[in-house]
């Protein structure tokens, strides 16, 4: 078992080399199996590290397919189909290790079969052996559609600390992915006073992207994988001081989505600086679109959850449809908010949208967005169609400036800004902070900013160019070997 | 490829823009040398003329909304609100009688000088009500600091939910513009719904908010200015009804309403900053648990706090002293009224629970929604509220919550506090922190 340790310098690349472009970030990464009925995925536990963004090293304890030799963090996202007989088999290299000890994987939410290995507390075990005789496999039906963790469970307080622990996708019946996302082919023509649940009329367009039912639709999927990490218990784990490893209260200091601490959930997935931690964050969207929000608490404490730009609709809990008719589909049962807690061990999925509604001016530009259809002044339904913003800016002595703001307040649009300022905002897009509001986490030990903090861009139809803007289509997926 | 936008900013310029002073003139006398001017001055937006006494006159409807951060009465909606804040520093006590330094916004009125307003930061901020329909010009200057004069942060303002916000207006430093000590902004706001918000400084946005740069934010419903005798589903509205939400009913009507923002301070952090030394993140721990910027018992004290900080004597009987502390949190209701309890969390480490143990507590909203469920039959959407004696709140969150005061309760104090214990303390002192009482008349 190879063990690396990071390359700091990997991190002195600059944020202007983000790439925050389209391609390489939208949509779920994760494991399929492409036969049909079936779902057959091999897991290693290895032990190795992670990088932190303040430039810290932490043993980890983490899972990884046969296509990694290194473990990662996060556990791979496993996607399967409602149906499918899933069988995970699990093999223990920590041997080793100086705390190397038996593991074993947990389904919350399914009724596994565990063969092989030995009889542990929760489930049968896998010994820290690296040898296929002593793997345990692990057999369900996955019956219901959503959004699911797994994770550890033996000395669950300690292995899922480590990193043992990661996302389960189950698509139901008739998904289907689209080619093409849905653009609303008119503004809403409702008050824009009221609150209205769906403003938008969308073009039907092919594939069935739903998360549960027809009323969880959605344009883009992400996955956000809270955790915690505190790196004194990774220490004692690292030498060997299991026991000092579990007395200990746990004290955070490092908080991070799908295994990263901001910044560098801004990077793309599988980055090669980050070799361990192959997911990002960043969120993308155009005006009118719904997001699915895939939300799994694997840490140890409360993370409330904000999405700034607009709230969310929560539509399901653990992997549950927020429904009062069940098998109709339509989260009636579900709640909108702007700050949504992350409870450990819950996931929860939630749609998010955003457009211009009601903003009381036009946020797009008249000479770069104009062959959008939103932008024509018989659509602009709140009269609104040329409205300037309504105050002046201040001039550019006075502020001080984001580096992902155009120099614009319009959508697609760029503006002047102070030499080395701006330049991570290739398409004028609107950036929103979605990240926990306990803002202490939004630290990595003492430096801020970091922590448990990613980014939605809402990007326009046209780029710098004029040509139209296609964020990649909701998921992209890796095969596994077998 | 970029594209500069030509479009004219002047020509259909909706508000005029006041300059109120040279401001580095004005300020740097304040804090002496070492201050290099900016080109910044200070100035307020607003699309309508404003009167002489601190309170801002609508253009359209010529209606009087007062923004003195302490009381607010709006009688019909203008079309158009205006507020001045100030972002800075100051002091603000704790129950136990620490003075700690804090940042903090406080209000100003119009045509007054900003940089008057340096060291007088307030806790919470100033309170920003709004009518749904209007639109909001929320003016922030940023005043140096005057206790930290190495620093020189830019402010923002963040309206913490506004949907389907702007990034430029969002407050976001990463992703918008924050102005520089010695500048003003103005943020716009078209105000689409009712609702519960908050608003904070999101710039180095732990260390801010820490800080104390946290204040209540709400939207009225436009169902509170029906025509007299409007039916709502059977619900009669008389004029000056309130309600929380456009419910359609009636079912969010409350007699007395009141911001009860969650705030807490911890004590090193804010030593730290004021002996300029590191600041201790990961450690930060809060000491002082409190509702709207006070500590037990103060929270029932109904005076308004002078910032008068001993550890530093240019505060105190100088003349510099203000209001530093203007909510009071004592709940003071008739037997029979409904009381609306806006409760919103801006701590910046913990979730907190709240309890009322003995009087139930209506969850009609939440997130500055209301809460609806499932159409039922009637054509629009059940809803969906809940009793519940207690509520928990991490930071970010808030919730809309309506009391019943027993018409039986005449002379009766309720207590309502948090049942995570070890918050009721002010640092040391037993018997404070996170509480304070409903008192029926």
């Amino acid at each position: 078992m190879a063990k690396i340790s990071i390359s700091k310098a990997a991190l002195a690349v600059s944020a202007v080399a983000l790439g925050v472009t389209g391609g390489a970030f939208a949509g779920v990464p994760g494991y399929v199996d492409p036969t049909p009925g079936s779902a057959n995925f091999d897991l290693t536990v290895d032990a190795g590290y992670i990088s932190a963004a303040d430039g810290s090293v932490i043993y980890m304890w983490g899972l990884h397919t046969p296509d990694r030799s290194l473990m990662q963090y996060p556990a791979p996202t496993l996607i399967v189909n409602e149906g499918d007989e899933v069988s995970i088999t699990l093999t223990n290299c920590l041997d080793g290790e100086a705390a190397a000890e038996n593991t074993s994987l947990i389904f919350p939410g399914f009724d596994v079969t565990a063969t092989g290995g030995v009889a542990g507390a929760a489930t049968r075990e896998a010994a820290p052996t690296c040898n296929a005789a002593d793997s345990v496999t692990y057999t369900f039906t996955a019956d219901h559609a959503g959004t699911f963790l797994y994770q550890s469970g033996t000395n669950i307080s300690v292995q899922s600390e480590m990193g043992l622990g990661g996302a389960l996708i189950v698509r139901p019946t008739g998904f289907l992915h689209r080619d093409e996302m849905d653009i609303p082919d008119a503004r809403p023509t409702a008050d824009p006073t009221v609150a209205t649940e769906d403003p938008f009329n969308y073009v039907p367009q092919s594939g069935n992207q739903i998360a549960y039912g027809t009323g969880t639709d959605f344009d883009y999927e992400y996955l956000y994988v809270l955790t915690d990490i505190d790196p004194d218990i990774h220490e004692m784990v690292r030498i060997g001081d299991m026991a000092g490893a579990k007395s200990r209260d746990g004290k955070a200091v490092y908080w991070m989505i799908n295994g990263r601490a901001g910044p560098d959930t801004f990077f793309a997935n599988d980055v090669p600086w980050l070799p361990t931690q192959p997911y990002g964050s960043m969120t993308q969207m155009q005006p009118g679109q719904k997001v699915l929000v895939r939300t799994v608490s694997l840490g140890r404490d409360l993370h409330p959850f904000h999405t700034h730009g607009n709230n969310l609709r929560v539509v399901a809990v653990d992997g549950n449809l927020l429904s009062s008719v069940p098998g109709s589909g339509i989260p009636d049962l579900g709640f909108s908010d702007f700050t949504v807690s992350g409870i450990p061990g819950q996931t929860f999925d939630g749609v998010f949208e955003w457009s211009d509604l009601g903003m009381g001016w036009d946020i797009f530009d008249e000479a770069t967005q104009h062959p959008v259809e939103w932008h024509e002044p018989s659509a602009r339904t709140d009269g609104t169609h040329g409205g300037v913003i309504p105050v002046s800016l201040p001039g550019i002595p006075d502020l001080t400036f984001g580096g992902f703001y155009s120099g614009s307040p319009y959508l697609g649009s760029f503006g002047q800004l102070p030499p080395g300022e701006g330049g991570l905002n290739l398409n004028g897009g609107f950036f929103y902070m979605w990240h926990s509001h306990n803002e202490k986490e939004l630290v990595n030990n003492d430096i801020f900013p970091g922590g448990m903090m990613t980014m939605l861009i809402v990007e326009p139809f046209l780029d710098g160019n004029g040509d139209q803007l296609v964020i990649p289509r909701g998921s992209i997926f890796e095969k596994t070997a077998n | 490829m970029n594209m500069i936008r030509e479009r004219e900013k002047g020509s259909k310029m909706t508000s005029r823009r006041v300059l109120l002073s040279s401001a580095a003139l004005a300020v740097c006398t304040w804090v002496g040398s070492g201050m290099t001017a900016s080109a910044g001055e200070f100035y307020q937006q607003c699309p309508g003329p404003v009167n002489a006494e601190g309170e801002v006159l609508d253009g359209v409807g010529g209606q009087v909304i007062r923004m003195d951060g302490t009381t607010t009465s709006i009688d019909l909606p203008a079309a158009s609100v205006c507020y001045h804040i100030v972002g800075g520093d100051g002091f603000i006590r704790m129950a136990d009688g620490t003075p700690l330094y804090s940042f903090g916004f406080s209000p100003l009125a119009d045509g007054q000088n900003p940089g008057t307003r340096a060291l007088k930061s307030n806790l919470p901020a100033p309170l920003i009500r709004a009518v749904q329909g209007q639109k909001v010009y929320l003016t922030m200057s940023n005043v140096p600091f005057i206790i930290r004069p190495d620093l020189f942060d830019p402010h923002s303002v963040h309206w913490h939910g506004f949907p389907n916000a702007s990034a430029v207006f969002d407050g976001v430093p990463d992703n918008s513009i924050s102005p520089n000590p010695l500048s003003s902004m103005t943020y716009f706001y078209n105000v689409a719904r009712p609702g519960t918000f908050m608003y904070h400084c999101h710039v180095e946005a732990a260390e801010h908010m820490q800080m104390g740069m946290v204040g209540n934010l709400y939207v009225e419903p436009a169902q509170d200015f029906l025509p007299d005798g409007a039916d709502l589903n059977g619900f009669t509205h008389n004029t000056g009804d309130r309600y929380a939400y456009n419910d359609g009913d009636g079912s969010t009507y409350f007699d007395i309403e009141i911001p009860l923002q969650i705030n807490s301070y911890d004590g090193a952090f804010h030593k730290a900053h004021y002996n300029v030394q590191p600041l201790p993140f990961a450690e930060m721990e809060d000491t002082y648990p409190m509702f709207n910027g006070r500590g037990y018992p103060d929270t029932i004290r109904t005076d308004v706090f002078l910032n008068a900080n001993p550890d530093f004597p240019g505060t105190t009987g100088t003349g510099l002293e203000t209001f530093a502390q203007p909510l009071s949190s004592l709940i003071s209701a008739a037997p029979g009224d409904k009381v609306l309890l806006r409760i919103s969390s801006l701590s910046t480490v913990d979730y907190y629970t709240l309890v009322s143990p003995d009087l139930k507590m209506q969850v009609v909203g939440q997130g500055s929604e209301q809460r609806v469920g499932p159409d039922l039959g009637a054509g629009s959407p059940s809803k969906a509220y809940y009793n519940t004696h207690q509520l928990t709140l991490g930071g970010g969150q808030s919730y809309d919550v309506i009391i019943d005061i027993p018409d039986n309760a005449s002379g009766d104090i309720f207590f309502l506090y948090t049942s995570n214990l070890n918050q009721l303390a002010n640092d040391q002192q037993d018997y404070g922190g996170m509480m304070t009482e409903i008192h029926v008349q």
